[in-house]
């Protein structure tokens, strides 16, 4: 469909997502599984998971963070690629360098997916549309393929790249992002998953129309403080500014107790899982960080904070978690009750790679649990970060259990 | 077959053989020894299809045969045995009889006409080296050989003789090692890859004797030293150009004491997590050497060596592990350090002289 | 023996004349996948492939010390793997191939790869592969075997030669099996039933008493299955698993004792290794004697059906044709293929990993209804 010659006057927002980006990446380096089922991920015959498929895979019902063994049983005749991040950032970057060169607003949300400000007169002169075919054209110039969606906000980019896929530009005009939203099942909206979408049909909403309809109080009521949010962007009004890369300072999180805890487990459990979910944000992001700060708040609602540097910049769990578990000590006295507990990194930066004399060796060691922490995340991006959790917090929550 | 050995000599003999039985196969007779009466010796044959090894010892023969016994069970028989003459009786109905004084074993035979052919070896070029010095080189430079069989040229010592000189040089892509040594009054060129493992096997049980012959034919090498012979298949494909990868020259050159650089090298490593790289830098104006591992605090694992720099302050980083490897083998009480970049290969050689080479690739700090 | 070594594939002239030609011309590729039903030779051809090419004499002698340890399964060149997982091939074992894969052969001028059942070849194993199927050092042929070219990953079948392996016609299956094990045309042809037509099968089935007996069980049961109760038939299914089994506990005797000889030898690992294959072995012969007794009660009931038309030349179960001559006098068309749907649903059961008591039983009532009222 030939897109009228319209002016854009609004703001203009694209969501760029990458099609089966790590199998495409396969795909391009390796030309004879071109056309063939493509699945990247561990070892079926071990506890592997799928990291990503291809779109031949997919049409077999494999899906990226299934078992591998279940995987290879719906797809029998695959070709089984380990993942290869470092190639899949080399690549994630060069098409980066491309959204650059058209806005320097740039917010890369993951290593497939980015969103681009190219509002005209602001951060781009071309027409929009214009714009996100051009982009579609270079990156295809890569050898790799993008569904991208324009529209007035992030919400409605987002929700439309995912539209038309593979190798999908959807449009949605300024006015007309409420009509394009109504009709959709209210589970596109990123925020709706499975759970909520069941509360919502309780109240007989299933669309992104109804939802928009929902008032104040029910909004709240049904979902929690950020409702009201939610049902402003099912009518395609979400003011979120694209927030380049370059801003983000720092990755943290933080977990406030129910009660005062004291026991130096019941902390370093705390901690551990706040590690995790800090490397996996990390790796989700692409960065790496040196500083690391543990932040601790008393009973007695008094805050400190205590931070160490690195020599290198990381993002593994293997590598933060012994020190943050000596910053934690040092700064912490077993007893002293605590009410919080976060967790934090920043001063980003590349992380340390062992060269190779000779090229095409498969990584090692270090390689090695960088490949084990990416295919965890696979799942935890899919199922939330408890989908996963190594065996020392596994086992101690089982403890509390009992 | 009946015959009597005295049991250190049939120890050593077992011993020596042992290293050539497999040890995950599931064919009893590749974990067997093959024992054969040959004059007055008795010879030994133990093989897992790659490396075959033969060595043989005097021995008292009262009736000459052949058998194939456990090599692991016979070798654990003969150590728990005090030193005395073993007899050992092969009788036709598969069972054999080990005695020494009064300790009676008996152990179950294989059929020794099903054992593998000891490999015939015609080579078209052989050399003699000195026990001593062979040992040595293969020592230094095994360090750097591959563990990885995705390359399996690099799982291999690329040998060389040329001109009264001994080169052997390893990489697994992460360093490359090589070290040269003149022998005297060696004579004969030859170039191959041999297995690593083959090497360092031959290495460890030559020691007795004083120098070891090196044969070499199309698919096989042939180790012959004392009574004994080892082959092993040779590796197919070709060595990488090493030579291209040498740096032809260096920003900064540090000489230091090797033991000393050894022990702050192990002192910080020790501070350092299992990945951590270890970062030097070098300082020309207040002649210092600084480790420090760079995951931690820095000063947290730091430590200074007085050094005698030429050239450019630097910092570089390394993998603890190949730089503790390299220190400990390299050639000299006094090495040199050299430095191009941060992201070239950084180089130990002896302080004055050639002949040792231990080329390891950085890590990129972010 | 023989004079060369491609003499001995009967009915398979045309791969034979293929791979012969390779070897004699000198354009021998350097991965095959010999595609064909069992038993038809393409294991033979694989080693007659060997002899061809380590033999002094490109036809292949047959009869010099290499063409000798290539038959005997002694040559240190020729590689005969088989997969060692429950699901096929562990990456392990694909492992150590290729480490053997890059040395340079022992004795011959080259090395000869011979990977039985290549639809095992799956996933992880078949990636571990992949780089020496595609370019092996020039001394190295691999020859795959599979019964289907659908089985074996596309990556795998798209880097070799495919070479097809006809089946080998009933007659001449026929004739084979009488040449070589001497028996009588009627139990040589039972034989053949017995064992789906699969020659080797057949073979080893005629040196087999105790695969014979179970066979006299099921069809003694057959015979007199219209005329039981119920708790006769369970009683019945009972005893004929019971011959089935025997056999197989034959075998479980043998591997015990290759074990406890082994064990003086191997180190626990490999010990252990070979306790697990000989399990999954156990489980596969069991299976195979249930199949085995199926496909007598599929060629009984055929006989039934072929004596009811009067063809009587073409009954495969001669020893059992009163029992067959009676059921043909009143059976009808379609009863008679109720009753071998009936073993069909059995055989698909087994597929499922019912409990083969469970599986018989039923087969043995579904029969026996139609047996009962066959009209």
């Amino acid at each position: 469909m030939a897109e009228p010659p319209l002016t854009w006057h609004a703001r203009a927002i694209l969501h760029v997502d990458m099609d089966a980006f790590f199998a495409s990446v396969e795909q391009l380096d390796n030309p004879e599984w071109r056309g063939r089922p493509v699945i990247v991920g561990g070892a079926p015959g071990g506890r592997g998971v799928v990291s990503a498929a291809s779109y031949e895979a997919r049409a077999f019902g494999v899906r990226s963070a299934m078992a591998s063994g279940q995987a290879a049983r719906l797809c029998p005749d695959a070709v089984w690629a380990r993942p290869r991040f470092d190639r899949y950032r080399e690549l994630s970057a060069e098409v980066h360098d491309i959204f650059r060169s058209v806005t320097p607003r740039v917010q890369q949300v993951s290593i497939d997916e980015a969103y681009l400000d190219v509002t005209p007169g602001a951060y781009a002169e071309a027409d929009p549309v214009a714009l996100a075919r051009e982009i579609q054209r270079r990156v295809g110039g890569l050898g790799l393929s993008c569904s991208i969606g324009v529209g007035t906000s992030k919400t409605v980019a987002k929700i439309a790249s995912d539209r038309d896929k593979p190798h999908g530009v959807t449009v949605v005009r300024p006015g007309r992002e409420a009509v394009f939203l109504a009709v959709l099942p209210a589970t596109v909206l990123p925020g709706i998953g499975a759970a909520t979408a069941e509360r919502l049909r309780d109240v007989g909403i299933h669309t992104l129309g109804e939802l928009a309809r929902l008032d104040a109080t029910s909004a709240v009521r049904l979902l929690g403080s950020g409702g009201p949010d939610l049902v402003a962007r099912a009518a395609g009004v979400d003011p979120r500014a694209v927030v380049a890369d370059d801003t983000v300072k720092s990755v943290s999180n933080e977990h406030t107790f129910a009660r005062d805890v004291r026991e130096r487990t019941d902390v370093e459990r705390t901690l551990r899982q706040l590690v995790a979910r800090v490397a996996v944000r990390l790796r989700h992001k692409g960065l790496a960080a040196r500083t690391l700060t543990v932040k601790l708040r008393y009973a007695d609602f008094t805050t400190k904070t205590a931070s160490r540097t690195l020599g290198v910049h990381t993002d593994l769990e293997d590598d933060l978690l012994p020190v943050a578990l000596d910053v934690l000590h040092r700064a912490w006295t077993a007893g002293a009750g605590l009410r919080l507990l976060g967790f934090g990194v920043s001063n980003f930066g590349e992380p340390a790679r062992q060269l190779e004399l000779l090229a095409e060796t498969p990584e090692e060691g270090h390689g090695r649990s960088r490949s084990l922490a990416e295919s965890i995340d696979a799942v935890r991006d899919r199922f939330g970060d408890d989908a996963i959790v190594f065996g020392h917090i596994q086992n101690r929550a089982d403890e509390e259990d009992e | 077959m009946k015959v009597s050995i005295a049991r250190g000599e049939l120890l050593d003999a077992l011993s020596t053989v042992s290293k050539g039985l497999s040890s995950r196969t599931t064919l009893p007779i590749l974990s067997g020894i093959h024992i054969a009466t040959k004059g007055d010796m008795v010879v030994f044959q133990a093989t897992d299809l790659e490396i075959s090894i033969k060595t043989s010892c005097k021995a008292r023969i009262d009736e000459p045969g052949q058998a194939v016994l456990s090599g692991r069970l016979l070798t654990d028989i003969v150590r728990s045995l005090p030193e005395a003459a073993v007899t050992l009786e092969v009788s036709a109905g598969g069972s054999a009889l080990v005695t020494c004084g009064q300790s009676k074993f008996t152990m179950k035979t294989l059929p020794a006409d099903d054992y593998p052919k000891f490999p015939e070896v015609d080579p078209s070029t052989t050399v003699s080296l000195p026990t001593e010095t062979f040992s040595r080189v293969v020592h230094q430079v095994s360090k750097a050989v591959s563990k990885d069989e995705t390359r399996p040229i690099l799982t291999g010592i690329l040998v060389v003789v040329d001109s009264g000189i001994l080169r052997m040089v390893a990489t697994d892509s992460y360093r490359l090692c090589v070290r040269e040594v003149a022998v005297e009054g060696m004579s004969g060129d030859i170039e191959l890859v041999i297995p690593g493992k083959a090497l360092e096997d031959v290495a460890k049980i030559a020691g007795a004797a004083e120098s070891i012959s090196l044969g070499v034919s199309e698919n096989q090498v042939v180790f012959t030293f004392g009574d004994t012979t080892f082959i092993s298949r040779r590796i197919e494909g070709s060595f990488p150009n090493y030579r291209q990868l040498l740096p032809k020259e260096h920003a900064t050159r540090v000489i230091i004491d090797r033991a000393e650089l050894l022990e702050a090298v192990k002192r910080v490593s020790l501070m350092a997590q299992h990945s951590t790289p270890l970062r030097i830098s070098v300082s020309t104006a207040e002649h210092t050497l600084t480790l420090s591992a760079a995951a931690q605090d820095v000063g947290e694992a730091t430590e200074d060596l007085q050094v005698t720099p030429e050239g450019e302050d630097i910092e570089i980083a390394f993998n603890h592990a190949y730089l503790v490897d390299g220190v400990q083998v390299a050639e000299g009480d006094t090495i040199a350090l050299e430095i191009t970049s941060p992201l070239k290969p950084g180089v130990l050689k002896p302080a004055d002289g050639d002949g040792f080479t231990y080329l390891l690739m950085p890590v990129r700090l972010g | 023996m023989t004079a060369c070594v491609w003499d001995d594939l009967p009915g398979q002239v045309r791969a034979v004349g293929y791979l012969r030609s390779a070897v004699e011309s000198g354009s021998v590729a350097h991965a095959y996948l010999f595609v064909g039903p069992t038993g038809v030779g393409k294991k033979s051809a694989a080693r007659a492939l060997a002899c061809a090419l380590f033999c002094a004499d490109p036809t292949g002698c047959g009869s010099c010390p290499a063409c000798h340890r290539v038959k005997n399964g002694t040559h240190p060149d020729l590689h005969l793997v088989r997969p060692e997982g429950v699901a096929g091939y562990m990456v392990e074992q694909v492992r150590g191939i290729t480490h053997d894969v890059h040395l340079k052969p022992i004795e011959a001028p080259r090395k000869v790869y011979v990977l039985e059942d290549a639809a095992g070849l799956k996933a992880e194993s078949a990636n571990a592969f992949l780089k020496t199927l595609e370019e092996p050092p020039a001394d190295v042929v691999i020859v795959l075997l599979a019964t289907d070219v659908d089985d074996v990953l596309p990556t795998l079948v798209s880097r070799c030669h495919v070479v097809r392996f006809s089946p080998v016609p009933p007659s001449l299956a026929l004739g084979l099996v009488i040449e070589r094990t001497g028996a009588e045309e009627s139990d040589a042809r039972a034989a053949l039933a017995a064992a789906d037509g699969v020659i080797p099968r057949a073979i080893a089935f005629l040196a087999s008493p105790g695969r014979q007996r179970a066979r006299r069980a099921i069809l003694d049961l057959l015979k007199r299955l219209a005329v039981m109760d119920g708790h006769d038939v369970l009683l019945g299914a009972r005893e004929l698993l019971t011959e089935v089994r025997a056999p197989v506990d034959e075998t479980k005797t043998a591997q015990a004792d290759e074990l406890a000889d082994a064990r003086e030898y191997l180190t626990k690992g490999a010990a252990s290794d070979m306790e697990k294959r000989h399990k999954r072995e156990l489980t596969f012969r069991e299976r195979e004697g249930i199949a085995e007794i199926m496909s007598v009660t599929e060629s009984w009931l055929r006989d039934c059906l072929v004596l009811s038309r009067g063809a009587d030349e073409l009954i495969e179960n001669a020893d059992a044709a009163d029992a067959s001559a009676e059921i043909a006098s009143v059976i009808t068309v379609p009863a008679a293929l109720a009753a071998l749907e009936a073993v069909k649903t059995a055989r698909s059961r087994m597929a499922y990993n019912v409990s083969p008591q469970l599986v018989v039983e039923a087969m043995l009532f579904d029969i026996q209804e139609v047996l009962r009222c066959p009209r």
